[in-house]
């Protein structure tokens, strides 16, 4: 089958295409500073507050810078609001200008919000175990209550924009972004929304890094190196994501300038023992599986894969080991790296990270660069991709892999049909 | 391509409630209109403003689950745990010979493991807990399974199933939506059996904040009633086999009812308080209804969401009367009133008294309906179940933010041949 009518084969109404993106990333507000950032190899990571880290053995990461608020619109409405919250908003209105969507060009019962993400509200919990433990019950603030469920960030997003439609906010542990693409998918192919704010967040707090300090899963040496032989932990990172998807007849209707085409989504599980990984990686290999057999493509097809290693030792060979029973032989030749080397472990929100960056991949072919790994793991054989690179990507494989639980997800990314 | 939608039938159920450790106890707890809403125990209350609530009794894991793994579960995941089991047993689905690949878990909770006391909390995270430790084992599956996502993960690790797994975390509406999610998996393709539902267990955070947000009751839970004052909490996990129509049939399974529709909404009015137009609620409910190709008149029963606070009360009430008319006679009730508000598992653990309530013939009682509020005048099946032959059974849940879901259930006259 040809390129055109392997992809014409479906009816435009099942096509799922994305006309916007917006994040606040390690790097700050903004998917052209990320994108500049990650594919000159330039690092997030730094020294942390030594406030956060008191007695840590990993004392970096990659934080978000701290935000000039005054210089966004309506800021005043979100001031108060948790960060996860302030950076999603931020998000969405990046990723709505992009898609030229506002309040006036849609039915607001026809557009929802779909969100991932791995500790949802931990910073809004954390402040309130330490009202509770250190004050009284009776005195646990109702405006922060109210922003501890999980959807609070897109019950905001919802009401900053009146969106009406559907809204699921999921977890599958710190690979959630593609599983939100998945239903996604499924709500606009089943007809329940014109068009969908899908994204992810995640937000660092100093409860949580001590917490994976103490499990052990940070990097004692300070240095995210993912496939890299001597790695030895990962280092946190946290922001948010938002794409807006359609599916392509609608997006042709109403003239949008689309970005790329998700022509695959695989979604499956290690299901591997208590909160490990399966060794030969079986859930993300049929994840990867059934992303390429959605979209028609075969191993040799693949250009380039944004991975989900983050440098710790157990997934990132995991992961290896199901791209190399899924794609057999080009699995050692395709360009493979993680922006995690850049921006940390951003759970959730690095799925979408890994997206942007694979949809600017596909559009003008600079590949994300793994800095920092300087002695690819033998075990591993992967090309990956260690100073700047151009070259032409027709489909890249975006990977999402938790390290809590074992879920795992997979999206093939396309250019523009248009 | 997507194929052609698949119906979607219940072939198992799996419950732990505050009126009953099993979804037989369950039934016989919803027809006798017992109360399940006593002092709390799970943790120290001297200082909570409200000291009530729905706990399970005497539920003991060990009996379900293998002794040495209890201690490494969060309370969360030894209740899914033990609910996915008596579903799995229900269901007498064979995992050996069926393909794990296509097989998939969506739960919905709002807390999942996260500590359930101060004590747990101080035991558990820095800096009340001092020093390192890892090499304590109990601590460390502890603190990995305080993320909201862990207790489908520890579903899919008991079972092999490596279909599609997630949490869905909508606050009160995340069980229903559970459903509706995984439903819609099987309906277009992407699973052949899922395991659904929601688990919540009793903790101290959200005890004290709806405290804070004064949306707790001093006494008894008494919804549509015009001195109701507020809601108590539950805790409660509820686990729904659900298999495409093709693959229950081939197996003879029973079929407790047909998961027919499903809706979703959002009001986009306020982060914690309704719409009180019941705008945003009447939307889910008719796109549940027509993806159910079903007319309003065809719905026999109403499991409301039924919080018993005031403003839910009477925005549900004027959000059924924009569906069902204003005029309408159809029963609607409250299970809250026995189980108490079990947040993230509510919209699960009440799905299944409404697919009982299709499968025996009864209407579950609204307790404590005394004196009904004059602006809710539905009939809510006051103080006492009713028997009562259903086809179609509707199911309502809302969350915070204005997050809206229905479900509807349809009862299956045939057994598979």
């Amino acid at each position: 089958m040809s390129e055109e009518s392997r992809r014409r084969a479906r009816d435009a109404s099942e096509r799922l295409v994305v006309t916007g993106m917006g994040m606040v990333s390690p790097y700050g507000p903004g998917v052209g500073r990320f994108l500049e950032a990650v594919r000159g190899g330039r690092t997030a990571i730094r020294p942390l507050r030594e406030a956060d880290v008191p007695g840590c053995e990993c004392t970096w990461g990659a934080p978000v810078p701290e935000l000039d608020l005054d210089a966004f619109d309506h800021a005043r409405t979100f001031r108060r609001a948790p960060r996860a919250t302030q950076y999603a908003t931020l998000a969405t209105d990046e990723a709505l200008r992009a898609a030229q969507q506002n309040a006036g060009s849609w039915k607001a019962e026809r557009v929802g919000v779909l969100l991932g993400t791995f500790r949802g509200m931990a910073e809004v919990s954390e402040q309130i175990w330490i009202k509770l433990v250190e004050t009284d019950p009776r005195f646990v603030p109702a405006l922060l209550f109210q922003e501890v469920v999980t959807n609070a960030v897109a019950s905001a997003i919802s009401l900053r924009w009146e969106l009406r439609g559907t809204s699921y906010s999921i977890s599958s542990g710190n690979g959630a972004g593609y599983h939100v693409l998945d239903l996604a998918a499924q709500a606009l192919r089943a007809g329940r929304a014109d068009l969908i704010l899908a994204g992810a967040f995640d937000i660092f707090t100093p409860t949580n890094h001590q917490d994976l300090d103490d499990l052990g899963l940070l990097s004692p040496s300070n240095l995210c190196r993912p496939f890299d032989v001597d790695r030895d932990g990962l280092l946190m990172g946290e922001g948010a994501a938002v794409v807006v998807l359609e599916t392509l007849a609608h997006a042709r209707a109403r003239g949008a300038a689309i970005q790329a085409e998700i022509t695959g989504i695989g979604v499956a599980h290690d299901a591997h023992g208590s909160f490990g990984l399966h060794p030969e990686g079986r859930g993300l290999a049929l994840a990867i599986r059934e992303a390429l057999d959605e979209a028609h493509l075969s191993a040799e097809d693949v250009d380039y894969v944004g991975a989900a290693a983050n440098s710790t030792a157990i997934l990132d060979r995991a992961e290896s080991r199901a791209l190399h029973s899924v794609l057999g032989e080009a699995a050692a030749r395709v360009p493979v790296s993680s922006v995690k080397a850049l921006t940390g472990e951003a759970m959730a929100a690095s799925d979408i990270f890994n997206l942007a960056a694979c949809i600017a991949a596909v559009g003008d072919g600079l590949l994300p660069v793994q800095a920092g790994t300087d002695h690819v793991d033998p075990q591993i054989e992967l090309n990956v991709v260690r100073s700047s690179t151009r070259r032409r990507v027709r489909a890249a494989l975006a990977n999402s892999y938790s390290y809590f639980g074992g879920s795992a997800a997979a999206a093939v990314v396309e250019g523009s049909p248009d | 391509m997507m194929s052609s939608p698949k119906r979607v039938f219940i072939t198992g159920l799996g419950a732990l409630t505050p009126i009953g450790l099993d979804v037989e106890s369950f039934r016989r707890g919803l027809i006798a209109g017992q109360d399940g809403i006593a002092p709390v125990t799970r943790f120290e209350v001297q200082r909570h403003r409200c000291q009530l609530a729905g706990e399970l009794k005497g539920f003991a894991p060990e009996g379900a689950l293998d002794a040495h793994e209890v201690p490494h579960l969060s309370r969360a995941s030894q209740m899914i745990r033990v609910a996915a089991a008596e579903a799995l047993a229900g269901a007498a689905l064979d995992l050996d010979t069926e393909d794990r690949s296509r097989i998939g878990v969506v739960l919905g909770t709002d807390l999942g493991g996260a500590p359930a006391s101060q004590a747990e909390y101080r035991a558990l995270h820095r800096p009340y807990r001092q020093g390192r430790s890892r090499g304590e084992e109990v601590w460390r599956s502890h603190l990995l399974d305080t993320p909201i996502g862990s207790v489908a993960d520890q579903v899919a690790a008991r079972y092999g199933l490596m279909g599609r797994s997630l949490v869905m975390s909508t606050a009160c509406s995340a069980g229903l939506h559970a459903i509706g999610v995984a439903r819609d998996a099987i309906r277009f393709g992407r699973a052949e059996v899922m395991l659904t539902g929601g688990v919540d267990p009793l903790t101290e955070l959200p005890q004290a904040g709806f405290s804070v947000l004064r949306s707790l009751a001093s006494g008894q839970i008494r919804p549509f009633d015009r001195d109701r004052d507020g809601t108590l909490l539950g805790e409660a996990a509820a686990v729904l086999v659900l298999e495409s129509e093709e693959h229950a049939r081939e197996r003879g399974a029973r079929l407790w009812a047909e998961v027919a529709g499903y809706g979703g909404s959002t009001d986009a009015y306020h982060m914690t308080r309704p719409d009180e137009t019941g705008n945003g609620p009447a939307r889910a409910i008719r796109e549940a209804l027509a993806d159910a190709g079903l007319r309003p008149e065809q719905v026999d029963y109403v499991k409301a969401h039924g919080t018993a606070t005031a403003a839910n009360d009477v925005t549900e009430t004027r959000a059924l009367k924009l569906v069902f008319g204003s005029k309408t006679r159809i029963p609607v009730s409250s299970v809250k009133s026995m189980i108490g508000h079990t947040l993230g598992a509510s919209g699960a653990v009440e799905a299944i008294a409404a697919v009982l309530a299709l499968a025996e013939g009864f209407l579950p009682p609204t307790l404590h309906l005394e004196h009904a509020d004059p602006e809710c005048d539905l009939d809510y099946v006051a103080q006492a179940s009713r028997p009562r032959a259903l086809q179609v059974a509707l199911a309502n849940a809302f969350g915070f933010g204005g997050n809206n879901a229905a479900v509807v259930f349809r009862r299956e006259e045939r057994r598979a041949s």
